[in-house]
């Protein structure tokens, strides 16, 4: 389990945009936490799935809302917005979980909507600013411009504590 | 006593002297046998009770004390002789207590339950004694030296066996000097366990003090020596371990045993038998003996026990039999005497009150005799044959006494006759005169020449002693006459032209007897001539003549005077009779003003002068009825006036009287129509309410559909929800196409495309289900506002009703106030046409009335006129007197009776009339 704490960037990182096949775009799937919108790489998304009732597991952080079954296999699942100090997220039959693979590991995201899937240029994907905390916004990969307004594009592997993966992968395990 | 006495006769005297003393004699037998009866009781109370008790009391009080002696005998000496002795005590205390136990039911309650409580105590007591017999002469009677055979002994014996199996067993052995101190240690041990043991059984049976010194020293001695023999058993051989081993045991077993025989024999408990007698018999004992001698005094000695009350009640049993006997001995002695004094007092009595009155009696009949009647006699009041003596005495001096009496009155009687005017002659039961008293014999004398013209044998002279029959021509008719003769009989006779008048009476004797017979004689001769005149003269007054006179020659003395006498009344009478008619006669013409002149006395004047004040009477009375006619006449006139007034006024009232019924009519039929309309606007309410009733069920069905409206509402809510959640799947269904679309890469391009129509299909199907959402909960909220509305008309319409059946309330009693109202107004027109009708018997009633005055009037004329015939002295009537009428009206009244009137105007016709009525007098209006 250490081992993967301590080499955390063997893998391609899945945040990462990733290059479609024909070079310039990239498919993304936003979502809503609050009412910011967010998005993470097509490519890391196994399924979405409508809320279910999670099992909470003793001694994890608030945002860790538990394990789920998809269809036997035990995913642990995240609550996102509770992630982004946002406080617990109150669940209702329309929130929905983004069950996603970061290194190898597969998660499930509680997120408030899943808004659309975007398919983007790299010259729409900007970085992201200087900031005086550059902590606070280590999660972030970049930003994309869509007409007006912007989607803030996670990094799922920064997102998450190694160690809340490992525990991620101790508990799939 | 001696008043009682006095008034009983000898017999009974006698009998209460000796009746008294043999009183006293069953008084004393009786009195005698009740003693003696008491005595006896007492006696055999106690030759049956008290003596036996109290014996066996004391019998049982020694027996106890035998039985504790003989039991301490055994103790002392526990011999056979000893015991059989106790044995003997026991048995007779038993047989007392089962002797007593007989006698214990002719105690009293309180001694028989405490005998009861005895009898179990004596139960106990001898048992007692049993158990410490029992024990007497047994080891159990010694604690101490039981213990000291039974635990001691054995042992001591066993140390003394194997120090001397020791002993023995040295002197096997070669002699050392560690041999010889060690033969010495156990010689002493020896030694001294002897000595130990055999003060200690000392000392157990003598309790000396210095004994039990002696085996301390001894014991101390052992334990020491024991101790270095302990010491040297080092080279002791075997047989001497194994003994020594022995003895040890039997040491140690041993070491304790005298304390605890000193302590058992120091226990007060060493001697068991004297130690349960003290303990358990001895308390027994005291506890009876308290209850038979009593419990021990101050003094020391027993007092107050059952013995010793049966003893003070033995003895005062005793003493109330001594008394009671004592008593009875004084008693007859008592008696004796008593009779004694009775007998002597009451002989000496009864011969004192026999003998007394009897002296003096025979001196009082002594003087009685002797003439004296004025002598008074005692003893009338003592009873007996001494009273009846007195009383017979008394009447005879009575009887005598009346005898002297009579005598003398006869006498005087006599004399008084004979001075007598009246003429008196007594006759005998044989009609032969007895007396004749002076006048008789006078007049005899005077008219004997005239009875001599009948009576040729008669002789003045010769009347004492001849028989009455010389004054008859029949004298058997006198005779019976004078025999039937019971009371006065009056008659006459006339002999010789002279008329006797005679008063026969009986004499008769106090019993009623016929004594004789006495006749008063009077000569009537004159007087009946003289009483003829008057009489005559009477009659002819009678008749209202009074000239007739008696006349006065021949006559004189009396009848001449009464002549005279009878002539002047007639003549006063006729001259007043004749006055009084001539003044009546001048009244009944009329006159009033003539009056009777004459002087009279007496009744005459009172008669004169009544008839004078009647004149003078009736001259005023006709006067003020002349000046009362008058007054009637003016006073008829006002009433006229008046009466015409009255008319006027009916007349008037009737008139009103129409204009009113008039309006009552039209207000009669105002009124009926408002009853009309008020019924109108009371059915138009009923039918609005109606309508607002119905009005209201619709309001009710509107708010029912409403509310299925809403329903509906929440039904399609429920498949929008549906569909929105089918919308949310597909969109997730499409996401996931898409992503598995995008991870195939070139190939999934198409299914890409799909996934993404597919998404925008969801997305508008829940938007459109949003928008129905929306649209249902618009509708409903309109659905809640209508329903609110419907509601709000629902309450609107109710209070319509209710208004509405408030205003038909309203009406109903306007309704019911207007038929009440036209049935005052009908009532009110009959009591218009009441009054109407009164109206015209008023009117009639003011008619008659008319009439009356005229007729009044004409009366009061015709009075006026009637008064005239009587001729007043001017002087008094003069000033009353008023003009006369011109004309008598009198005849004019009938025709004008009053008419009934019928029909429109009574009143009108009626004024005319009354009108027409008076109008025709003009002379009365100006009167």
């Amino acid at each position: 389990m250490n081992d993967h704490v301590e080499s955390p960037e063997q893998e391609e990182i899945s945040g990462e945009p990733s290059s479609a096949q024909n070079g310039n775009f990239h498919q993304f799937i936003s979502f809503k936490v609050g009412n910011e919108e967010f998005a993470i790489d097509i490519m890391a998304v196994r399924e979405i799935k409508g809320w279910t009732e999670t099992a909470p597991l003793p001694n994890q952080p608030d945002y860790n809302l538990g394990v789920l079954n998809l269809r036997g296999t035990i995913v642990p699942t995240f609550d996102l917005g509770c992630r982004f100090g946002m406080g617990r997220t109150e669940t209702t039959p329309y929130h929905v979980f983004i069950i996603a693979t970061v290194q190898e590991r597969t998660i499930g995201l509680l997120v408030d909507a899943v808004s659309d899937i975007l398919t983007v240029n790299d010259d729409q994907i900007r970085p992201v600013p200087d900031m005086e905390r550059m902590t606070a916004a280590e999660f972030l990969s970049g930003i994309i411009t869509v007409e007006e307004s912007m989607v803030v594009l996670l990094s799922l592997e920064k997102l998450f504590h190694t160690g809340d993966l490992a525990n991620a992968a101790e508990i799939a395990a | 006593m001696s008043i009682k006495l006095s008034k009983m006769n000898i017999n009974k005297r006698l009998a209460l002297g000796f009746g008294a003393v043999g009183l006293l004699l069953p008084v004393a037998v009786v009195f005698s046998i009740m003693q003696s009866k008491s005595i006896e009781h007492d006696v055999g109370d106690i030759a049956d009770v008290r003596a036996p008790v109290t014996l066996a009391s004391a019998q049982l009080s020694e027996d106890v004390h035998g039985t504790v002696a003989a039991l301490r005998g055994v103790i002392l000496t526990p011999g056979k002789e000893a015991r059989h002795e106790h044995e003997i005590a026991l048995a007779s205390l038993e047989h007392h207590v089962e002797k007593f136990h007989k006698y214990a039911e002719l105690l009293s309650a309180k001694d028989q339950k405490q005998w009861a409580e005895l009898e179990h105590t004596f139960e106990e007591f001898i048992s007692a004694q049993s158990h410490v017999t029992e024990i007497i002469g047994t080891p159990e009677a010694y604690p101490a030296l039981k213990f000291l055979n039974e635990e001691a002994t054995p042992r001591s014996d066993e140390m003394i066996s194997q120090i001397t199996a020791m002993i023995e067993e040295e002197q096997k052995l070669g002699a050392t000097p560690e041999r010889k101190a060690l033969l010495k240690v156990m010689a002493d041990v020896r030694g001294n366990l002897v000595m130990s043991v055999a003060n200690l059984r000392l000392y157990l049976n003598t309790g000396d003090e210095a004994v039990k010194g002696a085996f301390e020293k001894h014991w101390a001695v052992l334990t020491d020596r024991y101790g270095s023999l302990k010491r040297r058993a080092g080279i002791l051989n075997a047989t001497q371990s194994a003994a020594f081993s022995k003895f040890e045991q039997a040491y140690d077993g041993f070491k304790s045993i005298p304390a605890e025989l000193f302590a058992l024999r120091e226990a007060p408990s060493w001697n068991l038998a004297a130690y349960r007698t003290n303990s358990e018999v001895i308390p027994l004992e005291s506890q009876i003996l308290d209850f038979i001698d009593g419990k021990v005094g101050a003094d020391g000695e027993r007092a107050g026990g059952f013995k010793h009350v049966q003893e003070e009640t033995l003895i005062s049993e005793a003493n109330h039999a001594y008394s009671a006997l004592e008593n009875m001995i004084f008693l007859m002695l008592g008696l004796l005497a008593a009779g004694l004094v009775i007998g002597t007092g009451l002989s000496f009595l009864i011969a004192r009150g026999i003998s007394g009155p009897l002296m003096r009696l025979s001196e009082q009949i002594g003087k009685i005799a002797d003439g004296s009647l004025d002598v008074t006699v005692t003893d009338t009041d003592s009873g007996g044959e001494i009273g009846q003596m007195a009383n017979s005495l008394e009447r005879l001096r009575n009887e005598l006494q009346k005898a002297d009496q009579s005598a003398r009155e006869n006498l005087r009687i006599r004399v008084a006759l004979d001075g007598c005017t009246t003429n008196v002659m007594v006759a005998d039961n044989d009609f032969n005169i007895v007396y004749l008293n002076d006048s008789v014999t006078e007049m005899m004398q005077e008219a004997e020449a005239d009875l001599r013209k009948e009576l040729s044998a008669f002789d003045s002279k010769k009347l004492l002693g001849a028989n009455i029959d010389v004054f008859h021509k029949n004298p058997a008719h006198q005779r019976g006459m004078l025999e039937r003769l019971s009371s006065t009989y009056k008659t006459s006779i006339t002999v010789g032209g002279r008329i006797f008048d005679l008063i026969a009476n009986p004499v008769l004797d106090e019993e009623g007897n016929r004594l004789g017979s006495i006749v008063e004689w009077n000569d009537a001769t004159l007087e009946r001539a003289v009483e003829d005149e008057v009489d005559t003269m009477v009659n002819a007054a009678v008749n209202g003549n009074f000239a007739e006179r008696i006349p006065l020659e021949g006559k004189h003395g009396f009848m001449r005077n009464l002549a005279e006498a009878m002539n002047r009344l007639c003549e006063t009478t006729g001259k007043a009779l004749d006055d009084v008619g001539a003044n009546l006669g001048s009244l009944a013409e009329g006159d009033l003003n003539t009056r009777v002149t004459n002087s009279y006395a007496g009744s005459f004047d009172d008669l004169k002068n009544k008839l004078n004040d009647t004149a003078g009477r009736l001259g005023e009375i006709v006067t003020e009825v002349v000046v009362s006619a008058n007054e009637v006449r003016s006073a008829s006139a006002e009433i006229t006036t008046g009466t015409n007034d009255l008319s006027q006024r009916t007349e008037q009232q009737a008139s009103n009287l129409e204009e009113t019924a008039a309006s009552m009519e039209e207000m009669a039929s105002t009124i009926k129509q408002n009853a009309d309309n008020a019924q109108q606007a009371n059915q138009l309410a009923v039918s609005a309410r109606t309508v607002a009733s119905d009005g209201g069920e619709v309001v009710g069905k509107a708010v029912t559909a409403m509310s299925e409206i809403e329903a509906s509402s929440q039904k399609i809510s429920d498949i929008t929800g549906v569909i929105d959640e089918i919308a949310f799947q597909t969109n997730l269904l499409a996401l996931n196409a898409a992503v598995e679309a995008a991870r195939a890469g070139d190939a999934g391009k198409g299914f890409a495309v799909v996934a993404s129509e597919v998404r925008s299909l969801a997305q508008r199907s829940s938007e459109a289900a949003k928008d129905i959402k929306s649209l249902i909960v618009e509708s409903g909220s309109q659905v809640k506002d209508g329903v609110t509305l419907v509601n709000d008309a629902g309450k609107s319409l109710t209070e319509i009703v209710d208004s509405v059946k408030r205003v038909t309330d309203i009406v109903s009693e306007i309704a019911a106030a207007s038929t009440e109202q036209s049935t005052g107004v009908e009532e009110i027109n009959k009591a218009i046409s009441q009054m109407d009708e009164m109206t015209q018997q008023n009117s009639a009633l003011v008619q008659e009335n008319a009439a009356a005055c005229r007729l009044l009037q004409d009366q009061a004329g015709n009075m006026h006129e009637r008064m005239s015939f009587f001729e007043v002295d001017s002087a008094t009537s003069g000033a009353a007197a008023s003009p006369k009428p011109k004309r008598r009206v009198a005849s004019a009244a009938p025709k004008q009776q009053m008419r009934k009137v019928a029909g429109g105007a009574p009143v009108a016709s009626m004024q005319a009339e009354i009108h027409d009525a008076f109008d025709g007098d003009d002379e009365w209006k100006e009167f």
